[in-house]
């Protein structure tokens, strides 16, 4: 599924976000912070941006990701990307290089309950298993001292 | 009077078998109380472990988009200050998740994001405190990047089969799930349902 961000009558569509079928986690791009500026006051959205001025891919996977705002301002990613898919499932993409040079980023999506019949089994065995032990036990116990008793009657 | 020949045989081979059943009994009964133990023991060495790592990864990532998270990834902290409440959260509800954290189900939103965040934790263990919730009460769910504050709107009882409460609900919302009723051996047939919306986040800027 492929969310498209706004643009003028007549342009071409700009792919905004992009998640595989099955999965609530999708992808973003992230510009370079000088793009992401002119994109985010052009499109009048907060964009992804990386603070790093480098094309080394390890640099990019652990360089920080922020997001600029049309007036220009740099806030945490958390708190200005919210891209959420139509349809859902389950987790599982990891950040990925993208086109464009730019680097992909997860977002998150909500539930399709369709595809569960229960809510999850939340009782666990352990009650249980204590109950049967101490049960246990005590027949054990029981059984002992019948056993004793009746040796004592029979000397 | 006497005893009856066959009934002398028959309570001395009780007598002979009533040791053996005895040490019988007394084996299983250990045994579970032994794995009863051994499982309580885990637990807590878990979410210490799990707390710790958290705690350095929260540290580390306070700026940076954290990757998907994958099965059995501890993704936060749950917290309810009013019922003493504090337990980590894992990514995924499948049993050996949540007999040691509450679990996130994978395919809710995640915390801090618009949508369903649906938690599910044990009656019995983690989400014992719940029968005390009451709407009002306020849920801190602390994540890598945040820490998100909610407020309990309801609470409800339900069917096993009402997944409509995992549905999305337009806003931010925190949906905790547990078995019901509290009391009761084995598979219980309804689910406690605590609905709340998120009221503030705080961002982390830096480490």
């Amino acid at each position: 599924m492929i969310n498209f961000g706004e643009v003028p009558v007549g342009s071409p569509e700009a792919i905004r976000a992009w998640f595989y079928p099955g999965n609530t986690i999708g992808n973003e791009f992230v510009y370079p912070k000088s793009r992401a500026t002119v994109l985010a006051k052009a499109a009048k959205t907060a964009v992804p941006a990386i603070l790093v001025d480098t094309a080394d891919i390890d640099a990019l996977k652990a360089a920080p990701i922020v997001a600029v705002t049309p007036d220009e301002t740099e806030v945490p990613v958390a708190a200005a990307i919210q891209t959420a898919p139509a349809t859902t499932a389950t987790t599982g993409a990891a950040p990925t290089t993208g086109p464009l040079g730019a680097t992909a980023v997860a977002t998150s999506g909500t539930m399709n309950s369709g595809e569960r019949r229960n809510l999850p089994t939340t009782a666990g065995n352990l009650p249980l298993l204590l109950l049967l032990g101490f049960t246990s036990i005590g027949i054990a116990a029981g059984l002992t001292m019948w056993t004793r008793r009746a040796v004592i009657r029979e000397v | 009077m006497g005893v009856h020949p066959h009934g002398a045989l028959a309570m001395s081979r009780l007598h002979r078998a009533a040791p053996i059943a005895a040490r019988c009994f007394f084996t299983a009964g250990f045994l579970a109380l032994e794995y009863t133990a051994y499982v309580a023991i885990d637990v807590q060495a878990y979410q210490k472990r799990a707390q710790a790592r958290f705690e350095t990864a929260r540290h580390e990532t306070a700026t940076v988009a954290s990757p998907a998270p994958i099965d059995g990834d501890s993704i936060g902290e749950l917290q309810i200050p009013r019922l003493g409440l504090s337990t980590m959260i894992v990514q995924g509800d499948s049993p050996a998740n949540l007999q040691r954290a509450v679990g996130h189900l994978a395919d809710s939103a995640l915390p801090g994001k618009n949508g369903n965040v649906v938690l599910a934790g044990h009656r019995d263990t983690f989400f014992r405190p719940l029968q005390q919730v009451r709407a009002g009460d306020s849920i801190i769910v602390r994540s890598r990047t945040a820490d998100y504050e909610h407020r309990v709107d309801s609470l409800a009882v339900v069917a096993a089969d009402a997944v409509e409460v995992l549905e999305p609900t337009g806003g931010r919302t925190l949906t905790l799930i547990t078995c019901f009723p509290f009391i009761y051996v084995g598979p219980a047939p309804k689910r406690f349902i605590v609905r709340t919306h998120q009221i503030s986040a705080r961002e982390r800027v830096g480490p």
